[in-house]
């Protein structure tokens, strides 16, 4: 009796807990993203619908209604141009945490299920890393398993069922979501893409992985951002040439730097020559990374800006990607330089430039100076925490804190140089990256960002970085790979490759001409469609079948060992039991006594067949 | 049983039965199809369950007449038979008529009298007919033996082998009456005086017509035919049982069950005809070979096995 019982599951806490599920897997891929009290109130409302479960409490569908009307009232009052999105996504939630509070039939469910895809289909603009494809398929499964079950308690109207049911409804729900694969798998090929993202709109939340401005003393404290920038296929290199050039500052006011510098003489590069391709994934504000010292992009619509900085001239919000050819190793062989270069910001105080020179004392080779400074520099301490806050952060960061992160080494070597009347100018980018040898790639992410420092030493510019910074740590290689092959395989897919996959199909070769093949699209139709005609007549023809096939409908199956009439003996409703009756004893009429089933016997079958039916639909309706 | 039997007629008779015999409907029913079908009805009970009473009240109502042999170890064929015995005043041998000169014959003990008598008796139940001294005396129509054997007592009997059984078309038992019934019957006391008033209910003449009838208008389909076939073959061919149905067991399925849907108002037979009445026409007909298995649950194993038309 125990056993019985604990084998039982009630079918509407089921389904409640199911939903409940259902919802928290988009409610966690927005979570990131909308306000803290919204995720409150998400969770105060999930849990006093799981309390009113329980008591079989339930709140007047009225409330609920003037509820959600309202939060999506307050959404459109706090939607600004910036940010319509944030506000609309946050009404989403709330909305949806209510729908479980009130009664909950099969339409409140479906509300549900409408209301979470909604939301994981809004997260996507926030996030489409890959594990949007793991979230869909739990939420497909949940959602198909929930539906099958309301479905399976509405038809047969027992409020329990056993775990071998469920177990079997779930294995159901499997092969749905398994079938559904190879439909949705087309539709991704074939739907048309937009060149553009559907929702252009002003992100004022979006990431950036990196920032063309750098401003000293304004943080206390540097999160590390895991946001993957970019990955460059390409082979694999010395750790220490591996910094990717984006931008260059040339000039310092005291607190941020500033590029102004956009021409300059003409160059000479050599080196190692590397080809590779980069896939930016983070906009890096129209600025695309490089290996440091590029030579070309390949790609329309850029422009080059000296010193080695390319950028796009319209903004995208996709994914950019493009190959490019660089030197390591390299020398860069500049006869003159921008006399920006040597500027030094107004406000730069005495007892900088005495360090200076009581640094460098005795030294008149730039080499020489150089190594002095770097000597100095590496007594002091990298950190991404403490770091100077101060109107003056040079001199905190030099005096006080003897702490800080690469913008504030980099910004002093380069000024220290310049007080030497060395030539210099501070480098934005990224430095190194983890090597994934299976995808053959560079990974980058945003908390690989650096600065580092070139100086103009005997008409030649040399990279120096002062930062002892530690190298990242090599990653985990699968998911890397998961990562990359998501990446390139199905958020980069658009347009264009459509069209390129459109072209590589071949359509295959008939031997016969064109109006064989008419004649020969024509015979299949035909034989198609005689094929279903005579599977429709034969089952009109034969009233057994379709007399067998509506009682399945009220869940009475005929067993082979089983009369006709023996059948009959096991129906409960009297008004069934009465027709099938009929139908039973007007078809053993003919059967048993070896008669034709003549056009009219077929018609008067089919008739009681047709009124079983009726019957059937008429009480579903009601039941509904 | 009863409740699916829509002739007025049989019905009518049953009812009757029913009114004299409390608790007996299913042995009732069954009884009068073993009579329609022109076959025996071999009882297996205890005594003093009413076999008798049955015997006496189906021949009263049906008007028939009735004859009781009670068999014992020393029991002569000519006990049966009847037996030619020398008339001093015609100066000749005369035909004595034996108990079985009757319409409704109760054998009462079958397996008591020795094999010898035993085969007297079931060969004039087969031929409808004796044969005294050369001379050859047809048995009255309708002919319908009630043999009746007691399954516990088993010293001094002669059990009757299965090729002799395979004479009745039925073995039935009759089973205890359910409690309301032995109350009544105890409360009025025996009631066997009042059988031998009983009204007769039906000619003797109507009886043959319906037995008639039923050979030729109740319509046994191809189908029906083979599905019975195809459970024949199946006693023949299952490894529990050591020996499967004979044609004639095959015969009188089909037979009780052309009786049966005459009873139960149709003109033709279907499928659940057959399948109800194989429990009481099939068990003692076959062999088990492990016999500490129950018959009846081989012979459903079977029956569920078999797809019934037309469902094929």
């Amino acid at each position: 009796m125990l056993l019985q019982y604990t084998k039982k599951i009630k079918t509407q806490d089921l389904i409640f807990f199911l939903s409940l599920i259902t919802t928290v897997i988009p409610f966690i891929s927005i979570l990131p993203y909308i306000s803290i009290y919204v995720s409150g109130v998400f969770f105060i409302f999930t849990f006093i619908s799981i309390i009113f479960h329980f008591k079989k409490t339930l709140l007047p569908v009225w409330i609920i209604n003037v509820v959600s009307v309202a939060l999506i009232f307050q959404a459109l009052v706090n939607i600004s141009p910036e940010d319509i999105l944030t506000p609309a996504l946050e009404a989403l939630t709330l909305i949806l945490s209510i729908r479980f509070i009130g009664k909950k039939t099969s339409r409140e469910y479906f509300q549900i299920y409408l209301l979470s895809l909604l939301l994981l289909g809004a997260s996507t603009i926030f996030d489409i890393s890959w594990f949007f494809l793991i979230k869909v398929t739990i939420f497909l499964l949940l959602t198909i398993s929930s539906i099958l079950l309301l479905t399976y308690m509405k038809e047969t109207l027992q409020e329990t069922l056993s775990a071998q049911v469920f177990l079997n409804l779930i294995k159901f729900a499997f092969v749905i979501s398994f079938l559904s694969i190879p439909l949705s798998a087309l539709f991704f090929v074939i739907l048309p893409r937009a060149p553009n993202p559907l929702f252009d709109i002003g992100f004022a939340k979006a990431k950036t992985g990196f920032s063309s401005t750098v401003s000293l003393g304004s943080v206390v404290s540097i999160e590390e951002d895991r946001t993957v920038v970019m990955r460059v296929k390409m082979r694999e290199i010395p750790e220490k040439e591996l910094y990717w050039r984006v931008i260059t500052f040339d000039s310092f006011d005291g607190k941020n730097w500033f590029k102004t510098v956009k021409d300059g003489s003409p160059k000479m590069l050599s080196g190692d020559k590397i080809s590779y391709t980069v896939t930016l994934e983070s906009l890096t504000e129209q600025y695309l990374p490089t290996l440091d010292y590029p030579l070309n992009i390949y790609l329309p619509n850029i422009s080059y800006e000296y010193p080695g900085v390319f950028r796009i001239k319209f903004p995208s919000e996709k994914l950019i990607k493009y190959s490019a050819i660089s030197f390591i190793n390299f020398t860069l062989i500049e006869e003159d330089f921008s006399a920006v270069y040597l500027n030094l910001p107004q406000n730069i105080s005495k007892r900088f430039i005495k360090l200076t020179e009581e640094i460098t004392e005795g030294e008149v080779l730039p080499e020489e100076i150089v190594k002095k400074i770097l000597k100095f520099l590496s007594t002091y301490q990298y950190s991404l925490k403490n770091l100077p806050l101060s109107d003056n952060p040079i001199e905190e960061f030099l005096f006080i804190k003897k702490s800080g992160n690469c913008e504030y080494f980099a910004t002093v070597m380069a000024l220290m140089l310049r007080v030497k009347g060395i030539p210099s100018r501070v480098v934005g980018g990224f430095r190194g990256g983890s090597y994934n040898p299976f995808g053959g790639y560079y990974l980058i992410r945003a908390s690989d960002a650096h600065l580092w420092v070139e100086a103009w030493i005997e008409g030649r510019w040399v990279r120096f970085d002062p930062s002892g910074r530690p190298t990242r740590k090599s990653e985990s290689v699968v998911f890397n790979v998961l990562d990359y092959l998501w990446n390139t395989l199905v958020i980069n897919y658009d347009l264009k490759t459509q069209i390129k996959l459109a072209k590589s199909l071949t359509i295959p070769k008939f031997d016969f001409k064109k109006t064989n093949l008419f004649y020969f699209i024509g015979l299949i139709t035909v034989v198609i469609l005689s094929f279903q005609l005579y599977r429709l007549t034969k089952i009109r023809k034969d009233p057994l079948q379709r007399f067998v096939k509506e009682l399945n409908k009220h869940g009475l199956k005929i067993e082979k060992n089983q009369g006709l009439e023996e059948f009959l003996e096991k129906i409960e409703n009297i008004g069934l039991k009465e027709k099938a009756l009929e139908f039973v004893k007007a078809y053993e009429e003919i059967y048993f006594k070896d008669k034709k089933f003549t056009k009219y016997d077929l018609e008067k079958l089919n008739k009681i067949v047709d009124e079983i039916y009726e019957d059937f639909q008429s009480r579903r309706s009601k039941n509904q | 049983m009863i409740e699916k039997i829509k002739n007025h007629k049989i019905l009518q008779i049953v009812k009757y039965l029913q009114s004299c015999l409390q608790g007996k409907e299913s042995a009732i029913v069954l009884s009068l199809i073993a009579l329609f079908s022109k076959g025996h009805l071999l009882i297996e009970d205890f005594p003093g369950l009413g076999k008798t009473s049955l015997a006496i009240a189906l021949s009263r109502v049906l008007s028939l007449s009735f004859g009781r042999v009670q068999c014992t170890n020393d029991l002569l064929p000519t006990d049966i038979t009847g037996l030619s015995i020398y008339n001093r005043q015609k100066g000749e041998f005369e035909f004595k008529p034996g108990p079985i000169f009757n319409n409704i014959v109760l054998v009462d003990e079958i397996n008591r009298a020795t094999p010898k008598t035993q085969s007297a008796l079931l060969e004039a139940m087969a031929e409808e007919q004796v044969t005294v001294d050369g001379k050859t005396y047809k048995l009255p129509k309708p002919f319908f033996v009630i043999a009746t054997q007691n399954p516990i007592e088993i010293y001094g009997t002669f059990p009757l082998p299965e090729s002799q059984l395979d004479r009745f078309t039925m073995k039935i038992s009759i089973g205890y009456p359910k409690r309301e019934a032995e109350t009544e019957i105890i409360k009025k006391g025996s009631l066997r005086e009042e059988l031998y008033k009983l009204q007769s209910f039906v000619e003797k003449e109507e009886i043959l017509k319906i037995q008639e009838e039923i050979r030729e208008k109740i319509y046994i389909s191809e189908k029906v035919i083979q599905y019975i076939l195809d459970f024949v073959e199946e006693t023949r061919k299952d490894n529990k049982i050591l020996l499967g149905l004979s044609t004639r067991a095959g015969l009188a399925i089909s037979c009780a069950a052309k009786t049966y849907a005459y009873f139960r108002g149709r003109d033709y037979v279907i499928p659940e005809d057959v399948k109800e009445m194989i429990p009481y026409i099939v068990p003692h007909r076959i062999i088990l070979k492990d016999e500490s298995l129950s018959k009846q649950e081989v012979i459903k194993s079977i029956l569920d096995s078999i797809s019934v038309p037309p469902l094929k």
